[in-house]
């Protein structure tokens, strides 16, 4: 299949939950506005740890986004997935029984759904070892059961569905297969994203690390120490664009390319190698120079390995003159498997809306990272073309690019 | 090293080793763990971990850049083990 | 569009090391002690000093699989090989060491923080990469049963839009305390299984004959009863592959029980003398299932002349209901020739 027998691909609903907005309107706000999601952690024991900030989502009503299903029967990420997907599928304007018959792709990313539940057995088991097993939680301990329940709350049969459970990058995996799946005619429609709550190991697991920064996350400054741990969900339908426009849906973007690989070289660190290898491969696929592109939204973790890495990436490709390249990591910490499809429903909105969002916190650019990362502030932008990175633990890596219609 | 540290020497030894994928019978106590065994951060972290778990101690974050070789260890592992 | 070409497999299991162990515990029906684990797999013994202590089971044998795969199966690899991998939850035993140690110290932070990679669901399938070089798309996907079907599909798209020269594609799953605490509430069977099963996919211009074509794959989540979600998802497989009941030489269920086979026989509807179910034999292997009937269907088919050309489907239910039908072409080439 050539970049031109596949039909084009438009993102024509969004939904978010997330620590600095719900929905995509209030996201974009937050964008706007530099909003910090930083706040003491209250959703599980922080006592005996030296440090206690992250991005919580706060005032989540699960059951404001559920008719079907009842909030009490899922954890929380699936609550969050669930609640994600029915607002995008609403923000599509998309006739739920036009849905219900046509063939669907359910992609939902993850870090941590399936394995926070075993986090919470075996933490429990070890406080008090006559407790059980916890049966709720074992009954979610497939990673399966939050895409599963997004079908369900919409009503859904006729689906592929999978929950990509590859980590940091997931939001890129199950876009850029949502892409592949609508451009070769595999499915109608897309609905694609990501979602991940606040896990208690994974906040233990980086400050173990030394990757969780003490005062704030600040990518690509000279002081960054680290992450903030956060939470979110993120998620987009994409349908073809033609269908669309027939329909006169709104179109945020076009998703124009991706590319995957993986680094083959580490656990954890990032390799300045895989990652070029996968810009260049993500703008090939997408036919777009790197000069045409106007923004990149990073993946800008804020620990000091990644940032420098990604920034010699960048350079690699894009020469002295690379696009702007933000973090919106700043404001929501690394929410893990939701990361990237907040990144993509932020670069979707930074095309419509005509803005930049900023990487916050900053106070002095590292000369490791020569970009310009739009300190603090947001900034007013026409933008034609936006890449959103994204570089997983364990290596692997996915690009998007999406192009204003 | 003090007394303590001595009598687990080679308890410390393997276990770093292990971690460091080396093997012990070819590593001495002034060998650089980065330079000369080819360990990154991650590993040194691991070892560290490996060590405060298996050992039973805490030693302070600020004494992790001391871990150049195993001698930096056993003294490391000697303050800490002395409290 | 053409077809991605399934061209060697191997796996690791109870039956023990290799494509012919396994091949031939399933030609004989050979019972297994429960649970079903791989015998004499010690990590540092299988691969060496350069495996981290902390290395997961379950990584560890999807890496020696993969490793199998590409010595004794011949296959080749290149820069833009990539790996693909079903997962259920990941390792349980990594992360309840890793949780519970935070319990039991004396600070919550004194963990092993090499623990956590190992303990993340894309740790098999970033380790494989890792120890063979493995630098194109690295995915692992969850859909429960019904991960076999989802796999195939994904690898599939990737390998029709180019984006990778071939894939390793598996599933793999490891017996541990922690697991069989936690399997009877998963809806697993009543035995546990363990171990690994690797199948290599090359894009549909690959120049030799291979093993297998895959046709088609189905999924469907049931809304109500699986038995006519999946009958119905057959029917299309077969549809969508172009082929005729009486073409089928043999399936391979995702059943772990008797109900169970009898259910996904049925819905099948056509009168099929082989079926296989190593959900039966070597008990239930959780994400390594799917992969697993492939093999099964493989192992049974080489060298039988009568297989050249037919029909296999494998039939996948899952307890939440997704439900699903892979239809593979056999083009009876060789083993081992990549």
């Amino acid at each position: 299949m050539t970049r031109t027998s596949r039909r084009r691909v438009a993102v024509t609903g969004l939904g978010v939950v997330s620590s600095i907005g719900t929905g995509p309107a209030e996201f974009a706000a937050g964008l706007r506005a530099g909003r910090s999601g930083a706040r003491p952690i209250t959703v599980f024991d922080t006592t005996g740890l030296p440090l206690n900030l992250g991005c919580e989502i706060s005032g989540f009503e699960p059951r404001k986004w559920l008719d079907r299903l009842s909030a009490d029967d899922l954890p929380r990420v699936a609550q969050l997935a669930v609640a994600a997907a029915r607002m995008a599928v609403d923000d599509a304007a998309y006739d739920r029984a036009e849905l219900a018959a046509r063939r669907t792709l359910i992609g939902v990313g993850t870090s941590t759904a399936g394995t926070d539940s075993v986090e919470r057995i075996a933490e429990r088991l070890a406080r008090d070892p006559d407790a059980g097993v916890d049966e709720f939680e074992a009954r979610w301990t497939p990673a399966v059961g939050m895409s599963v329940a997004v079908a369900r709350e919409l009503g859904l049969s006729n689906v592929e569905l999978a929950t990509y459970a590859t980590a940091c990058a997931a939001g890129n995996y199950t876009i850029g297969d949502g892409f592949d799946a609508v451009a070769v005619g595999d499915v109608d429609v897309a609905l694609c994203g990501g979602a991940d709550g606040m896990s208690r190991m994974s906040y233990i697991g980086f400050y173990r690390l030394g990757a969780i920064d003490p005062v704030h996350c600040r990518p690509f400054d000279r002081e960054r120490r680290g992450i903030l741990t956060g939470e979110g969900a993120g998620m987009l339908v994409l349908e073809p664009l033609d269908d669309a426009v027939a329909r006169g849906a709104r179109i945020y973007a076009e998703v124009l390319g991706y590319g995957l690989n993986c680094d083959a070289h580490h656990p954890v660190a990032p390799h300045r190698d895989g990652v070029t290898a996968c810009l260049r491969t993500a703008l090939a696929d997408a036919g777009v120079a790197p000069g045409d592109v106007d923004l990149i939204s990073a993946h800008g973790t804020g620990t000091l390995a990644n940032d420098s890495t990604e920034c010699a990436a960048i350079s690699a490709v894009f020469g002295d003159t690379p696009p702007r390249t933000v973090s919106i990591k700043s404001m929501l910490g690394h929410t893990m498997g939701a990361a990237s499809a907040l990144s993509a429903i932020a670069s979707c909105l930074a095309i419509t809306e005509g803005f930049i969002p900023p990487t916050i916190n900053h106070v002095e650019t590292d000369p490791d990272c020569p970009i310009d990362c739009v300190p603090n502030h947001s900034v007013a932008a026409d933008l034609e073309i936006v890449q959103s990175n994204a570089f997983a633990f364990g290596g692997g890596n996915a690009v998007v690019l999406f192009g204003k219609n | 090293m003090n007394a303590a540290v001595e009598a687990k020497a080679a308890e410390i030894k393997t276990i770093v080793c292990r971690v460091l994928s080396v093997d012990p019978a070819t590593v001495s106590d002034t060998d650089l763990f980065i330079e000369d065994l080819g360990a990154d951060s991650l590993k040194l972290v691991e070892v560290l971990a490996t060590l405060q778990i298996k050992l039973d101690v805490e030693v302070d974050p600020a004494d992790f850049r001391r871990l150049v070789n195993l001698e930096g260890v056993y003294e490391v592992l000697s303050e800490a083990l002395a409290e | 569009m053409p077809n991605p070409i399934i061209t060697a497999w191997t796996a690791i299991s109870p039956y023990g090391y290799g494509r012919a162990a396994f091949t031939d515990g399933v030609r004989t029906r050979r019972p297994v002690a429960a649970p079903g684990v791989v015998a004499d797999f010690d990590i540092e013994a299988r691969l060496g000093r350069r495996a981290s202590p902390s290395m997961d089971r379950t990584s560890a044998l999807a890496v020696s699989t993969v490793d199998l795969l590409l010595t004794e199966e011949g296959v080749r690899t290149d820069e833009r090989t990539g790996v693909a991998l079903e997962s259920l939850a990941g390792s349980n035993a990594t992360l309840f060491e890793f949780t519970q140690g935070s319990v039991i110290r004396r600070k919550p932070h004194l963990v092993n923080p090499a623990l956590l990679p190992f303990s993340s669901m894309n740790s098999a399938a970033a380790q494989c990469a890792i120890w063979h070089g493995l630098r194109g798309p690295n995915a692992t996907l969850a859909a429960g049963r019904a991960t076999l079907p989802t796999l195939v599909r994904y690898v599939t798209r990737l390998l029709r839009a180019d984006r990778a020269s071939g894939m390793v594609v598996a599933g793999v799953e490891e017996y541990s305390e922690a697991r069989a605490l936690i399997a009877p509430y998963q809806g697993a069977g009543e035995v546990l299984g363990e171990g690994c099963a690797a199948l290599f996919f090359a894009p549909g211009n690959w120049n030799r004959t291979g093993l297998a074509e895959v046709l088609a794959t189905r999924t469907r989540l049931a809304d109500g009863e699986p038995e006519r979600a999946l009958a119905a998802t057959v029917r299309e497989a077969m549809a969508a592959g172009g082929a005729e009941p009486h073409e089928v030489w043999g399936i391979a269920v995702s059943a772990t029980d008797a109900a169970g086979y009898e259910m996904e026989r049925e819905a099948v509807g056509m009168r099929v003398d082989r079926v296989v179910s190593p959900g039966q034999l070597i008990g239930d292997t959780g994400a390594a299932g799917g992969a697993f009937q492939v093999a099964a269907l493989l192992g049974l088919a080489d060298g039988m002349e009568d297989a050249r050309g037919r029909v296999v489907l494998a039939t996948s239910v899952d307890r939440t209901g997704m439900v699903g039908c892979v239809v593979l072409r056999l083009t009876g080439g060789s083993e081992g020739v990549n």
